[in-house]
């Protein structure tokens, strides 16, 4: 991978959650990049820690969480390189919407319900926009007709409305158009189409594909949902426990897993196209981040487990040109999966 | 098990009044057989669950009747209600909200049994306590019987509430979205054990999902539903339903579900609705509800009569669509008044 149009460099990064319990190792020694024109999604079950790695490339993680270690490079569009673990509070507040932009979760709670839509993009103008807050008035209602039209929604009802008149893909889709106001280099996506229904997700999904042809910045998925990371992604990085344990191409990812993990993932979610298949699901459940297993942290579940995985976290490993995985056995799962590789739907159903 | 089929005739629930009057699910019929899967397919404020939970007994309808064994239930007497509260159990859909949290697995399960008088002694209920949390795929039992809530995963938690409605031995589960809470790698897992249940002990299934996938995966040797806005608009075999949708609306469905593939689900082909919002139950369109979105729609034709459920039927498939029904070769389902409607637009 050249460096050059790299935006976003994390390196070994650790980010724990103080409780009652104990300290919780929500991100355990994450590294990765991301280039200024591409997609990459984070998929993983709750608890794997991809919100949290979310939150922390805009600095906003909860009070009780620390970045223990590691460092985020990101590279504005004045080609300077900003470390944001070391960022004052002001800093920051310029960084956040105007380099990196982030889409929360629960959109759908996310915004005032006394504001109307268009003083959210006056507010949002207002913390994170230029000093001399060039961005307001006309300049700034021509800027948010502009985003508005981005993501197919009708401005001249949009604006004026309250979040309560929309529904919830129309104040999904405003968040993403918030997300888009200072013109980010990196928009971050948290479970974008969770809790919509189908025929809203499609359109969500086809506004972040539109967005992705036509204009030129980087895009952080963090998502359950393989099906969204199939759509719109063009890395993949599996978590689990913390931790990336595979990243590579979506086509790697997808038609040449080699991590365990992933290949669980695959199998156990069902596909409309094609016949009835065989799935199963991971035995046993995702870990107490608090008490984690020992060695590699998804051996309790695994069937390649062995005594070398229950001693030694496996480190990652380059498995093909541009794909790593975490794993002590990831030549016999490869095997595995090339063996049966006729029965994978995709592949299959698809190139046949 | 016994063998005795539930038939929703026409039923319909309504909420609020007058003008403000929402018709949550209008003119629904199916029947349930014994052994049967039925799943029920549909966005969130289609109907589904209020469905489900009138064929539960849990809410009468407005209109309509549920009848089992040919008997509508409100009317059934004292002994034979109660043998239909036991006949038909509901899993609910979040098992942080279902399980009492005060109570242990053993008491949450000894409850039913010693309430309807299923168990004789105190060795039989511990064997039969033993067996069901096997019969879940809670193993080794021991391992969760002193267990309370809390101390369980959400996929061991509903594996609970399956276990608790399967106590009374029911003859039909309404599983209401039983797997959407639960983590995606445990979720197939849950799946597969209610389809053993199916298998092996021969339970029918109202099985009310979102997630056309999981319906397909659930129910391939059962039927689907899919409803719209309060109504049923097609019904019929899974396998068919999945390969040849009829209703422009399950083709939609089908057409927008992302799939987690990246080829396959990258190069579908799409379907192109006319309005990306659900209409409001509050101001439902004129004859057929999805005519605003439809791309099949045809003025006149569609926005006149509401199409009845069974415009299209085809040995048992059923779907709600006149443009269907035309280009089936089933014209004579269309009224006179919606022809005569699409003519006069047509010249005019």
């Amino acid at each position: 991978m050249e460096g050059r149009d790299e935006v976003l460099s994390v390196r070994d990064l650790e980010i724990a959650y103080a409780t009652g319990r104990g300290l919780v190792r929500a991100v355990r020694g994450v590294s990765f990049d991301v280039r200024d024109d591409e997609s990459l999604a984070f998929i993983g079950e709750s608890g794997s820690g991809k919100t949290t790695l979310g939150l922390s490339l805009v600095r906003l993680l909860p009070q009780n969480a620390s970045i223990a270690r590691g460092e985020i490079v990101f590279r504005t569009a004045s080609e300077e390189a900003l470390d944001l673990t070391t960022l004052d509070d002001e800093a920051l507040r310029r960084f956040r919407w105007r380099e990196c932009a982030m889409v929360f979760q629960s959109a759908l709670n996310a915004l005032n319900p006394v504001m109307r839509i268009r003083d959210h993009f006056a507010d949002t103008a207002k913390d994170h926009g230029e000093t001399n807050g060039s961005l307001k008035g006309r300049a700034l209602t021509e800027r948010a007709t502009e985003c508005l039209q981005m993501v197919q929604l009708d401005p001249d009802r949009v604006l004026k409305a309250f979040p309560h008149e929309l529904s919830g893909g129309m104040r999904q889709r405003v968040m993403i158009a918030l997300g888009l106001l200072l013109n980010p280099r990196v928009l971050i996506l948290d479970e974008p189409t969770t809790a919509l229904d189908v025929l809203t997700q499609r359109a969500i999904i086809e506004v972040l594909r539109t967005l992705k042809d036509e204009h030129r910045f980087a895009m952080i998925f963090v998502s359950h949902d393989l099906s969204l990371a199939a759509e719109l992604a063009d890395r993949v990085a599996t978590t689990y426990a913390g931790r990336i344990v595979e990243l590579g191409d979506v086509e790697q990812v997808f038609y040449q897993p080699r991590h365990p993990y992933t290949v669980g993932l695959l199998d156990a979610v069902p596909t409309l196209a094609g016949e009835q298949q065989e799935l199963s699901s991971i035995p046993g459940s995702p870990p107490d981040l608090i008490e984690l297993p020992s060695g590699c942290k998804f051996h309790p579940r695994c069937p390649y487990a062995t005594e070398k995985c229950r001693e030694e976290d496996p480190p990652m490993t380059e498995v093909a040109a541009g794909q790593t995985a975490a794993c002590w056995h990831w030549e016999k799962v490869a095997s595995d999966w090339e063996a049966r590789g006729g029965e994978r739907h995709g592949r299959d159903a698809h190139r046949a | 098990m016994g063998g005795t089929p539930i038939e929703l005739e026409h039923v319909s629930r309504f909420y609020g009044s007058g003008n403000k009057q929402v018709r949550a699910v209008d003119d629904v019929s199916f029947t349930i057989r014994p052994g049967e899967t039925l799943c029920l397919v549909g966005e969130s404020g289609c109907g589904k669950s209020t469905t489900g939970r009138m064929m539960a007994g849990l809410l009468e309808p407005s209109e309509g009747r549920v009848l089992y064994g040919g008997t509508e239930v409100g009317s059934l007497p004292e002994e034979e209600r109660k043998s239909f509260r036991r006949a038909v159990q509901i899993i609910h859909q979040d098992p942080y909200a279902s399980l009492n949290p005060i109570r242990s697995v053993t008491q949450i399960l000894s409850a039913p049994l010693q309430r309807h008088k299923l168990v004789k002694s105190r060795t039989e209920l511990k064997t039969r306590l033993r067996k069901l949390l096997e019969t879940v795929g809670l193993t080794p039992p021991e391992d969760f019987l002193k267990k309370h809530p809390h101390q369980l995963s959400g996929g061991q938690r509903q594996r609970v509430s399956v276990a608790r409605a399967l106590t009374v031995n029911p003859e039909v589960i309404v599983a209401d979205e039983p797997v959407s809470m639960v983590d995606v790698s445990l979720r197939i897992g849950l799946l597969n054990m209610l389809l053993g249940l199916q298998q092996d002990l021969g339970v029918a299934f109202l099985f009310i999902t979102h997630d056309l996938a999981v319906a397909k995966h659930f129910s391939w040797e059962g039927r689907i539903g899919v409803m719209y806005l309060g109504r049923m608009v097609e019904l019929g075999s899974t396998q068919r339903l999945v390969r040849e949708p009829v209703h422009p609306y399950t083709r939609a469905l089908i057409s927008a579900l992302p799939e987690a593939d990246p080829e396959l689900t990258r190069n579908k082909q799409r379907l192109r609705l006319r309005s990306p919002d659900i209409p409001s139950l509050l101001n439902l369109p004129t004859g057929c509800p999805f005519h605003p979105r439809c791309p099949m729609y045809e003025e006149g034709l569609c926005d006149t009569d509401r199409p009845a459920e069974d415009a299209v039927s085809l040995g048992g498939h059923l779907a709600a669509c006149y443009v269907a029904a035309r280009e089936l070769g089933q014209e004579d389902r269309i009224p006179e008044s919606s022809k005569k409607a699409r003519d006069m637009r047509k010249t005019a």
